[in-house]
């Protein structure tokens, strides 16, 4: 047992407010950090809580008048502590029963506070551990508490069952939480991840911004991961052969897609909703084509013929036409990627869609994000229901990650999209999505109220922090966490899969030891003194 | 109104206006008697001594070669001691059913010089009945004598002689290199009560030869071993013994034969009265002796006392301290050597310019040795309490019951 | 004569004065007082501990009052050169504020059952004692609630004191300051004044 640390005793408060801790003359306020955890001992009962709140206080109320001299050192040393002293608040989360029968129940929310002058204690690797558990119950490592070294730990089946997220102003270590997050479901086995790898950060080579490459899922996990690619040029720069690439055919896209794009593309709804009227008119899959072959004049036909406006439907076939000079859209019949991108997932590898040059372009990025989805999604659906119950003739688990969530998932977006569809029900057809958002406040509240769990770095602004945190309880004094946490590597979990909120520093990525401590199987890359250099850091 | 002030005051300015009178008369007598010295010769004085023996009816001391003389006050010595003793008593009590009294003797001895230091202190002494508080004669033990009065007095006198006896003897065994020691006693040697008729010869020889004396007679064997002399301190002396022999001086006859000459003239108007009458010796002594100086030795020279000092005999000198005329008393043993007496003229100038106008030593052995009214009362008390637990049956008066209430 | 201190050099006086909070001790030496702020203790085998909380000298007979003495002196000192005496009329006393006892070998930092007895030798105490009552300070309370004139002085001296005597305790004078700061929560400005008189040497 490490030699536990006192801070302080509780001295006041509510369940409402938190209790209020006076520190003793030993602890610094200083030393204490919003968002870390304590332990309090109470008299029947362990708290595990969360300081919520630190204040300096006085039992003298006329110090702050009559200010004593303090360049005196001796002087500030015997206020300090004393007259003079740190308070914080502490949010009791959890209580831990103190005699081992109720500790097998395992930690429970608190319902009550602990009482007068319990002792409150720095929490140890074993209340980490007791309450988040450990790696060795099956946990996943995320990183640590505030200020300490133990391991906390995720509970992944929790996860898998609901959709998360990752939200966090840019350049937080949103993408590296997410990696690491993706490494968890892919060491547990309870899930396949389908990525939409939009920045090429997740396959093959990420970049930190401190510049150095950092390894990609394929890199550490060889084979059990495929890598499409939507730009093979883009993937020959970055040495390495994708799996396969990725293209569709007109006959792909669907009226729906259109509803998707209509902000990129700038289209009326009357425009978009055209669309559908196309379908109708030409057929299912031929749509597409027979709209994009026509003259101005045969469009002016059409559009009286269909009871479209004019202008209208010249515009949509106008700003369709974008979608045909993509490279990876073709009128000829191709390859069914996303018959290709099952078939791996089925197999039980996981799948990341590289997007190359073309995650630059969110037109892109949506159109093939939710044409491929669309596709599995169906099939999932069907699957499903064909196992009718058989647990084992069901499809697998599956996790797909998307990048700029809030693009596909907003108010008036979501509705419409497959992603609002999986997101609002939830795990039914064994799909759930990981989104990973700079702005939740754009994304739909209803949305958002069913991401089980949420991992947030910093944020930018209030609507953030709100839409974030709404529906959590303690939500005030989580704010005060959340907008105090470091701009990186540092982020506020809460949800299904932690007993309680807290703070963590994210697990190290990119260091040899943090690829071999992740389970580096090493990989497809052969190159022996790349090797070397993932086994000593880069230099 | 139980007195009539306005009747008393004017009785008060009457007696003022006689007693200026008086003071004119006695201013003329004092210059009369300073004339007379100014012509002593010792001779001629002590031959009229001499042929008046037993007709002159005073008492003139043997007077020195030049009374009128002023000697300064001498050097003192860095080290010496001074040890005073005085002492105070409670008297037999007639409340109380038992002759019992008490001798408290105080004691301060006092070293100056490099190491310098003091100790005072105080012993009490209850004297009880029977054989205490009584004098017997050893050849008739039916002749007894009840302890009190003036005889207490005398005994106290005793006791302060002896306690400073055992002091200096004291002292001098104590002291490896001896300094000069003066022991000091406040009041007269010369035990002139003791020897008044009336009192048994036996009294006399306890109390005086074999108690005073005797404690004389150790200080003196003490003295003969080191620098120890003994004093008497007399503040205010009422003493005429001076003006006995200016009497004598003023005398127009050559046998001083008091009643042949002047036995049917009135006192005040007889010749000698007009440089004595009403005077005292320290009345010429202030107009002779100036500051810090003393006058020369005289030798008492009463009868009655002779048979008894002996060796002890007793010389006197007096004193202007600054503050009055002191006189100052020595056995002749020790006012034989000149240094002696300088030594105490000097050490009782320091102690009384210590003492702001009374000897330090004495005025803290008399601290000492007082006994306060309280401390009295808590005597009293305590023999009560002893008596009654005892059983002896005691009648106080409601006055002293009420006191007793003091008791805790 | 000679005074018990030669004998006994940890011997300073002996009580002559004792209730419940403080008790008076008169001290063999004229100005033998110790130091405000000395804890002493009083009786032999289960002493009762005090800390002195006021000196008084003055005569002995209460109506004997001192006389200047020394217009014609060079130095103080001579005074008492030339009037021996006075080493003996003069009185040295001290008052104790208790703070503890001991007993069955165990020293207690709170009030005794009863007080010392009269003439109970008081004498100076060990380091050790000195630690056991600079550790606890409980007693500090008493002494600043005593609302004495010299209260806070006082507190200031005992630690002063205690700092001097146990040099090795290094953070003695730091820990205690902040012992007192918890005692004086609500008012600062005694605190203040307090440490003030608490110097670092
Ligand atoms: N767990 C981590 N380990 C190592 N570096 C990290 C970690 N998290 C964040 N970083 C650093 O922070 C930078 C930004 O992280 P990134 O995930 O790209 O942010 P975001 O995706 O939120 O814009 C990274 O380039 C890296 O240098
Ligand atoms: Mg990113």
């Amino acid at each position: 047992m490490t030699e536990v640390s006192k801070i302080g005793v509780v001295v006041a408060g509510s369940l409402g407010e938190g209790v209020k801790v006076r520190l003793n003359g030993t602890t610094s306020v200083e030393d204490i950090k919003v968002g870390s955890n304590v332990v309090i001992q109470g008299q029947e009962n362990r708290f595990f809580g969360v300081v919520t709140d630190i204040a300096l206080e006085s039992s003298d109320p006329s110090l702050q008048f009559n200010l004593p001299d303090v360049s005196d050192r001796f002087i500030r040393d015997a206020l300090s502590g004393t007259s003079a002293y740190g308070a914080i608040t502490v949010e009791p989360m959890l209580t831990i029963g103190i005699d081992q029968y109720s500790d097998a129940t395992g930690p429970m929310p608190s319902k009550t506070i602990p009482t007068h002058f319990s002792e409150v204690l720095e929490a140890t690797e074993d209340d980490i551990n007791s309450v988040f558990g450990s790696e060795a119950d099956g946990g996943f490592w995320i990183g640590s508490p505030l200020d300490m070294e133990a391991k906390l730990c995720l509970d992944l089946d929790e996860m898998v069952k609901r959709s998360n997220g990752v939200f966090g102003k840019s350049g937080t270590g949103k993408t590296f939480l997410t990696r690491l997050l993706l490494i968890g479901i892919l060491q547990s086995g309870k899930a396949s991840n389908l990525i939409f790898d939009m920045h090429n950060e997740y396959g093959w080579k990420g970049t930190s911004e401190s510049n150095y490459d950092v390894k990609g899922l394929k890199q550490l996990f060889g084979s059990k991961v495929s890598v499409f690619s939507m730009d093979s040029e883009s993937a020959q720069r970055r040495g390495f052969i994708p799996d396969h690439v990725v293209s569709f055919g007109y006959s792909d896209i669907t009226p729906e897609d259109i509803q998707l794009l209509r902000e990129t593309l700038d289209l009326t709804s009357v425009a978009a909703d055209a669309a559908y009227s196309l379908e109708a008119h030409f057929g299912p899959k031929r749509w597409f084509r027979a709209f994009i072959g026509m003259s101005g004049e045969a469009t002016n036909e059409l559009a009286s013929e269909i009871n479209v406006n004019s202008s209208a439907l010249a515009a949509l076939r106008r700003r369709l036409e974008r979608l045909t000079r993509f490279d990876f859209v073709s009128n000829d019949n191709v390859e069914d990627s996303a018959e290709m991108i099952l078939q791996r997932l089925n197999s039980g590898q996981h799948v990341v869609l590289e997007f190359g040059k073309h995650g630059n372009n969110p037109t892109a990025y949506m159109l093939v994000a939710n044409i491929l989805t669309r596709r599995i999604y169906d099939r999932y659906q069907r699957q499903k229901e064909l196992a009718m119950g058989d647990k084992l003739a069901e499809p697998p688990n599956l996790v797909i990650t998307i990048e700029e969530a809030h693009r596909f998932l907003s108010s008036s977006m979501s509705g419409q999209t497959i992603f609002g569809t999986i997101a609002r029900e939830m795990r039914k057809y064994n799909v759930t999505l990981l989104v990973v958002d700079q702005r939740p406040s754009d994304i739909d509240e209803e949305v958002m109220s069913q991401i089980g769990t949420k991992v947030s770095c910093l944020l930018d602004s209030g609507r953030d922090v709100d839409s974030v945190l709404s529906g959590v309880s303690g939500n005030r004094k989580l704010r005060g966490v959340l907008a105090r946490l470091e701009s990186r590597q540092q982020a506020l979990i809460f949800g299904h899969s932690v007993p309680m909120p807290v703070v963590v520093r994210t697990r190290d990525y990119g260091s040899a030891k943090s690829y071999s401590e992740l389970g580096d199987v090493g990989g497809v890359n052969g190159d022996s003194s790349k090797a070397l250099e993932d086994l000593f850091g880069p230099s | 109104m139980a007195l009539d002030l306005e009747r008393t005051a004017h009785q008060l300015d009457t007696m003022m206006s006689g007693l200026k009178d008086f003071s004119s008369v006695q201013t003329d007598r004092l210059g009369e008697s300073l004339n007379l010295l100014e012509g002593f010769v010792q001779e001629v004085f002590l031959g009229k001594l001499d042929t008046s023996s037993g007709l002159f009816q005073w008492t003139p001391p043997i007077f020195p070669e030049s009374p009128s003389k002023s000697i300064k006050e001498p050097s003192i010595p860095v080290d010496y001691s001074v040890v005073g003793v005085d002492g105070s008593h409670i008297d037999v009590n007639r409340h109380i059913p038992v002759d019992c009294f008490l001798i408290n003797t105080g004691s301060a001895y006092l070293r100056y010089g490099a190491a310098s230091e003091a100790h005072l202190s105080s012993s009490p002494k209850l004297f009880v009945p029977p054989d205490e508080t009584v004098i017997s004669d050893p050849n008739n033990p039916h002749q007894l004598l009840q302890i009190q009065g003036t005889i207490l007095g005398a005994i106290r006198a005793v006791k302060e002689m002896e306690t400073l006896a055992m002091h200096l003897k004291n002292e001098e065994l104590a002291n490896s290199e001896p300094v000069p020691v003066v022991g000091l006693v406040d009041g007269t040697l010369l035990l002139l009560d003791l020897l008044r008729p009336g009192i048994p010869d036996f009294v006399i020889d306890s109390v005086l030869t074999e108690g005073f004396l005797g404690a004389l007679n150790d200080i003196k064997k003490t003295a003969e071993k080191s620098e120890i002399v003994v004093a008497s301190y007399i503040s205010l002396p009422g003493s005429d013994e001076i003006i006995d022999g200016v009497r004598m001086l003023a005398c127009p006859y050559t046998k001083s034969d008091c009643l042949y000459h002047c036995g049917d003239i009135k006192k005040g108007t007889r010749p000698c009265d007009s440089a004595s009458e009403g005077l005292l010796d320290r009345d010429i002594m202030s107009s002779l002796l100036e500051e810090g100086g003393r006058s020369e030795l005289f030798k008492s020279n009463f009868h009655v006392a002779r048979n008894y000092y002996g060796d002890n005999e007793i010389t006197f000198f007096y004193l202007n301290t600054g503050y009055e005329i002191a006189r100052v008393e020595m056995p002749a043993w020790a006012s034989e050597k000149r240094g002696n007496i300088d030594l105490v003229h000097a050490v009782v100038m320091e102690q009384c310019r210590k003492g702001g106008g009374y000897p330090t030593a004495l005025m803290e052995a008399h601290e000492q040795a007082v006994i306060s009214t309280s401390d009295r009362q808590y005597f009293l008390n305590l023999v009560e309490e002893v008596l009654e637990r005892n059983g002896i049956e005691f009648t106080t008066s409601q006055k002293d019951r009420s006191k007793r209430l003091r008791w805790l | 004569m000679s005074t018990p201190s030669y004998e006994y050099p940890f011997r300073i006086g002996e009580v002559i004065e004792s209730d419940t909070n403080e008790f008076t001790t008169q001290c063999y030496e004229l100005y033998g007082a110790p130091s405000l702020g000395t804890l002493v203790k009083a009786g032999e085998t289960e002493p009762v501990y005090g800390v002195v909380s006021y000196s008084h000298t003055s005569g002995l007979d209460p109506t004997r009052r001192p006389i200047a003495r020394g217009e014609g002196l060079a130095s103080e000192d001579l005074v008492y050169d030339e009037n021996p005496q006075l080493n003996r009329l003069l009185t040295t006393n001290f008052k104790t504020t208790i703070v503890g006892f001991k007993f069955s070998s165990q020293i207690t930092t709170y009030l005794p059952p009863r007080p010392p007895r009269i003439h109970s030798f008081v004498s100076q105490c060990e380091n050790t004692e000195i630690l056991t009552f600079a550790k606890s300070l409980d007693f500090m309370s008493s002494i600043l609630g005593a609302n004495l004139p010299q209260s806070d002085d006082v507190a200031a001296a005992f630690i002063r004191y205690a700092c001097q005597a146990l040099p090795e305790e290094t953070e003695l004078r730091v820990e205690s300051a902040k012992r007192l700061a918890s005692l004086l929560g609500n008012d600062t400005r005694r605190l203040e004044g307090i440490l003030r008189r608490i110097p670092n040497d």
